[in-house]
């Protein structure tokens, strides 16, 4: 779908409950991901799933398609929710490896298998252990492949604050990569 | 020892583009997308088209009665306006309402 029609469907969808369906469904997969991705637990993902879509039911009246897009704007919803899920809780989240899709191939070999399960186990470790911000720029970076811009307009900063958060991040991590990766960990 | 005016502030340390794309592939490979369960997106898709078929009727209703207050006191306000507006013209003229202004009024004939 083009940004056109999605405007259409967004015009629509302030009136017409079939047309929000329809933005639910398109996005629905990503939001509960990100929720998935901060939580680490499969009920509390669709527990803020669920909220942020009656949320964004709530208040798509008041959306304007003036600078930040539809999807900056629904994951500004799902954010601030998270947001609150930290506070309230005030728990470190950890990512739930049994319920995460296994990565070996049919024909990856069975101590390949273990190795990458070792290596993905050491990295959701570190990553469990960075503040929110810096979780929540890498998940809309490199996961849902967000500008710098959309990540400004979810995360309620300006984009050189942004800029500096992500050289910052990035530089922390690479500091945690231990050398000859990924070749060998 | 360097001059005040030889001595540098570092504020950022650059980093390859090579080192960001293999952070970017630790965070890709560490954190594959997870689709929701199949029941859980069915439920909240019926829950959602549901309530947004509540809320958008509510809107409607709430809509058709701003307009109809809107109307209805639009009219009584014109209506208030328009007599203050003549009582009001009318006391510049020296005329009290209700009573026959003395130009107009009908004198009996003298015997």
């Amino acid at each position: 779908m083009d940004e056109g029609e999605e405007r259409d469907l967004i015009v629509r969808a302030k009136s017409d409950p079939e047309a929000f369906g329809e933005l639910y469904r398109r996005y629905v997969g990503r939001i509960y991901n990100y929720h998935y991705r901060h939580t680490g637990n499969p009920t509390e993902a669709e527990d803020l799933t669920s909220r942020t879509f009656f949320r964004a039911l709530r208040s798509i009246n008041s959306y304007r398609d003036k600078g930040a897009s539809f999807q900056a704007w629904l994951f500004r919803i799902a954010h601030n929710l998270v947001v609150n899920w930290y506070r309230d809780t005030s728990r470190h989240p950890s990512v739930a490896l049994d319920n995460a899709p296994p990565l070996h191939s049919p024909v990856q070999a069975p101590h390949e298998y273990v190795e990458a399960q070792e290596e993905r186990a050491y990295w959701l470790q570190m990553l469990a252990g960075l503040p929110e911000d810096r979780k929540t720029l890498l998940i809309l970076k490199f996961v849902e492949q967000m500008s710098n811009m959309e990540i400004a307009a979810v995360m309620g900063k300006s984009e050189g604050a942004i800029k500096a958060l992500y050289h910052r991040t990035l530089i922390s991590l690479r500091d945690m990569i231990p050398e000859g990766w990924p070749d060998e960990v | 020892m360097k001059s005040r005016a030889q001595r540098y502030i570092v504020l950022q340390e650059s980093m390859p583009a090579e080192e960001e794309q293999v952070v970017g592939q630790v965070v890709v490979r560490t954190l594959p997308p997870v689709a929701p369960p199949a029941a859980f997106v069915e439920q909240l898709g019926s829950d959602l088209v549901a309530e947004a078929r509540r809320h958008y009727d509510v809107e409607q209703r709430r809509h058709r009665v701003t307009r109809t207050v809107g109307w209805v006191g639009g009219g009584v306000l014109s209506v208030v306006g328009g007599v203050a507006l003549w009582m009001f013209v009318q006391r510049k003229r020296g005329v009290t309402p209700g009573v026959p202004s003395p130009s107009t009024a009908v004198f009996p004939a003298q015997a």
